[in-house]
């Protein structure tokens, strides 16, 4: 996954206005929004549950994630279905953005002025001539607070999806 | 007036009584000398005796008709006839003698039967039957010849007969009744009973040989004979002319002879001399110195009559004259009414006096009352003429008011007409606008309709970008679509690492081509949005058009209908002031009438005021021709006419009620 050593691409998509990123290798893929089944007793951080092909996936709102709004459900909304070592989920996104190829080191870390909740779930900012794109730390993002616990409890679960990848 | 004063003048009263006196006296000198004339006339004239000798024949036939008539009478009352044819005669023909005899007792009765002997009988005349057996008035009257005043010689005498004959019951000639009377006595008895001296003078005498006789009383008539023959007539002058004369007995006789003087004499009718009327010729002399006699008494009669006529007409016209002067002061209208006549004696012209003093009294009254009168009526008279006068101001005044009133009524009529007129132009103009207006309606409904056609057609044109609108977002959507296929593509790319670098190109590839076609169909997007935009500003552009054309078709079509209304407004205002028009001529009309009337008072006015001048006039008159009288004015009547007053009171009255 690792192997690229000149550059790295990233896929590229914006919520709340602001311009994020994934890095491809976590990304399996991106599906149109369909209906979200909305969940009870869960954070607001998780919209709900999707079914891609016959798979449950957690819908998770980056924007609430980060700290940085909330993110929108229209037409231009789009779901980043992201794999991290076997642990899937569906990101909602407000639209995508082109694919990006990067120099690896024009990943730089993420300024101190950010809060920390937010700068803590980036790998780093690429600044781009357009706008700083921020490149999210999946591994992170789905460790995060607010559904770490919802994750722990779910635990049991995971050897019955593993086999199936 | 003064022309019969004149002529009275010529022939006073006494001239006429003198002229009446003579024209009497005259009347009764004519009268006289007429008479004296006429005696001088009947002595002279020879020519009287034929007229004398005519009348005699005229009566002696009226004589023997009415003979005749008696006989036949007689003969038929009696029945002659039957008597004689029974051998009655006798008895019959004397009852008829008696019978006759009451009346006229004829100097000659005969009866006379079949065979012309005469019947015997007491009364009747004997004639001796030998002198009948052959005569020829026996035939005559046998034969049924009716005689009326024939003449007859019988027994010496000459008769004149008148006969009728007696008829059986069969018809047949029996017999004859004859009467007869003597001729002599007849023409003696004519002269002696004529009224006139003249003829009383008058001696019929017939010269014949065997019937001659004469009421001439002579010695020897005989004699007579000679002296008529013609060649003893000697010519003698009577009044102008000469005539024949006899001269007989040393006198001269006028005479009138009868010729062919024919009688039944035995068996014939014959001549049996001539018949002279003869008279004494007076002496001429003596009548003329009679006339002349009478003429000088005429002329004393005359101056007689004169003086007596001149001394009566003075005496009769002194007092008449006396009083004649007495008047003639009054007559000339200023004498002295205050003054009486002498009455004298009771007699006619006493009486006369008396009632010109009565007649004085009165005029003196009405003269004093026609005095006070004509000074009423002259202050009245002077009052209505001042009325009139006001009335006849007034009424020019009222002429000339109307007179303008009659202008400005005909001008006000011009008016109206011209008011009238203009109406109608106005109503002329008023449909020419509500055409007008009409046809601009109608062209809105055109501009409408295009408009609308106009929308429809931008409206699908709309609904054309929507549709193409509809296709750029399915393409946008596929190019969406494709980009997140290319995204994924290149994701796989990347998993497959170093395999996948080829694909990862493709996919980029194919990422930038859906890049692009999104970005073409958000462009066409656009541009469809802006054209939707625009035609959506056209179509509201259109309906705010449409609704403008609709709301001025609707102001339109109320701006008509106002008009319409106007237009009726005008039309009957139009009518109107037609009919106030002529109202107007009828009022100009009436005021041509009015002032016809206005003209007819004016001219009343005038006379009146002319007939109150000539009325004044006549009031002074009144006075200038009484004012010459003298008036007692103790005497004047104190009942002052009472009419005259209560007219003028009237008129006063009536002249404020005209102020």
């Amino acid at each position: 996954m690792s192997g690229e050593v000149e550059t790295r691409k990233l896929v590229s998509f914006e919520v709340a206005a602001r311009a994020l990123a994934a890095p491809i290798e976590l990304v399996r893929e991106t599906v149109d929004p369909r209906p979200i089944t909305p969940l009870f007793g869960v954070p607001a951080a998780i919209v709900g549950l999707v079914s891609l092909r016959g798979e449950l996936l957690a819908v998770l709102d980056v924007g609430r994630l980060l700290g940085i709004g909330v993110a929108r459900r229209d037409e231009g909304s789009r779901l980043v279905v992201v794999d991290v070592e076997g642990r899937q989920a569906a990101l909602l996104v407000d639209r995508l953005g082109p694919l990006r190829t990067i120099a690896r080191d024009a990943l730089r870390p993420p300024p101190d002025t950010l809060p920390a909740t937010e700068s803590a779930l980036l790998l780093g900012v690429v600044s781009l001539p357009e706008r700083p794109l921020a490149v999210l730390d999946l591994r992170r993002v789905l460790d995060a607070p607010p559904i770490r616990p919802f994750r722990e409890r779910r635990d049991p679960l995971e050897p019955k999806e593993s086999p199936t990848r | 007036m003064s022309k019969e004063r004149t002529r009275r003048a010529r022939f006073g009263l006494r001239a006429q009584i003198m002229v009446t006196i003579l024209l009497v006296g005259a009347v009764e000198a004519g009268i006289g000398i007429w008479r004296v004339y006429q005696t001088h006339r009947d002595a002279s004239r020879s020519s009287f005796l034929n007229t004398h000798r005519q009348r005699f024949e005229s009566q002696r036939e009226q004589l023997g008709e009415s003979m005749a008539a008696n006989a036949a009478l007689a003969v038929g009352g009696f029945d002659l006839g039957g008597a004689i044819t029974r051998g009655e005669g006798a008895a019959v023909a004397e009852r008829i003698v008696a019978a006759l005899s009451d009346t006229s007792p004829p100097d000659l009765a005969l009866v006379l039967d079949r065979e012309g002997r005469a019947v015997q009988a007491p009364g009747l005349t004997p004639v001796p039957a030998s002198e009948l057996a052959r005569a020829r008035l026996v035939r005559d009257v046998l034969s049924g010849l009716v005689l009326t005043d024939s003449l007859a010689l019988l027994d010496g005498r000459l008769y004149q007969v008148s006969s009728a004959p007696a008829r059986d019951s069969s018809g047949e000639i029996v017999g004859a009744l004859v009467l007869g009377r003597r001729f002599d006595a007849l023409a003696a008895r004519f002269s002696r009973d004529s009224h006139r001296e003249a003829a009383r003078r008058v001696q019929p005498t017939l010269i014949a040989g065997d019937a001659s006789f004469t009421t001439m009383t002579l010695e020897d008539p005989s004699t007579l004979y000679d002296v008529t023959s013609p060649d003893r007539w000697i010519q003698v002058e009577d009044g102008p002319e000469i005539v024949d004369a006899i001269d007989f007995g040393g006198k001269v006789w006028h005479f009138a002879r009868q010729e062919d003087f024919l009688a039944y004499s035995g068996a014939e009718l014959r001549d049996v001399g001539d018949l002279f009327y003869v008279r004494e010729a007076r002496e001429e002399r003596g009548a003329k110195e009679k006339f002349h006699d009478s003429l000088w008494t005429l002329g004393a009669v005359g101056v007689l009559t004169l003086a007596v006529g001149w001394f009566l007409a003075w005496l009769i016209t002194r007092r008449i004259n006396r009083y004649v002067r007495a008047t003639e002061d009054l007559a000339r209208g200023e004498g002295d009414l205050t003054k009486r006549l002498e009455v004298g004696r009771a007699d006619e012209l006493g009486r006369l006096a008396t009632n010109l003093n009565a007649v004085f009294g009165h005029i003196h009254d009405l003269a004093a009352k026609v005095q006070r009168a004509a000074f009423q009526v002259g202050a009245s008279s002077a009052e209505i003429g001042a009325a009139s006068r006001q009335m006849l101001d007034g009424a020019q005044e009222q002429a000339r008011r109307t007179e303008s009133s009659t202008a400005a009524v005909t001008e006000l009529s011009a008016s109206i007409q011209q008011v009238a007129e203009n109406a109608t132009e106005a109503t002329r103009v008023a449909r020419k606008s509500g055409a007008s207006v009409q046809d601009a309606i109608s062209r809105m409904q055109g501009i409408r309709t295009t408009v609308d056609e106009a929308a429809a057609r931008i409206h699908e044109l709309g609904e054309s970008g929507k549709r193409i609108g509809n296709i750029v977002e399915v393409i946008r959507q596929i190019s969406d679509q494709t980009t997140l296929l290319a995204l994924n593509a290149a994701i796989e790319a990347a998993h497959a690492g170093e395999h996948g670098k080829g694909f990862a190109v493709v996919a980029d590839e194919v990422s930038g081509l859906a890049k692009r076609v999104g970005q073409s169909a958000r462009d066409i997007e656009e541009l469809i949005a802006t054209i939707r935009e625009q035609t959506v500003d056209a179509v509201r552009a259109m309906e705010a058009g449409t609704r403008e054309v609709e709301e001025g078709t609707k102001l339109v079509t109320f701006t008509l209908a106002d008009l319409q209304s106007l237009m009726q407004v005008v039309e009957d205002t139009a009518q109107a002031v037609q009919e106030q028009a002529v109202a107007s001529d009828e009022i100009a009309r009436n005021m041509d009438t009015v002032q016809r009337i206005a003209s007819d008072v004016l001219s009343s006015s005038e006379e009146a005021v002319e007939q109150g001048d000539h009325l004044h006039r006549l009031a002074h008159g009144l006075e200038e021709s009484v004012k010459g009288f003298k008036i007692d004015p103790s005497r004047v009547p104190d009942d002052p006419a009472p009419a005259l007053p209560t007219s003028t009171k009237a008129l006063a009255s009536g002249d404020k009620t005209r102020r």
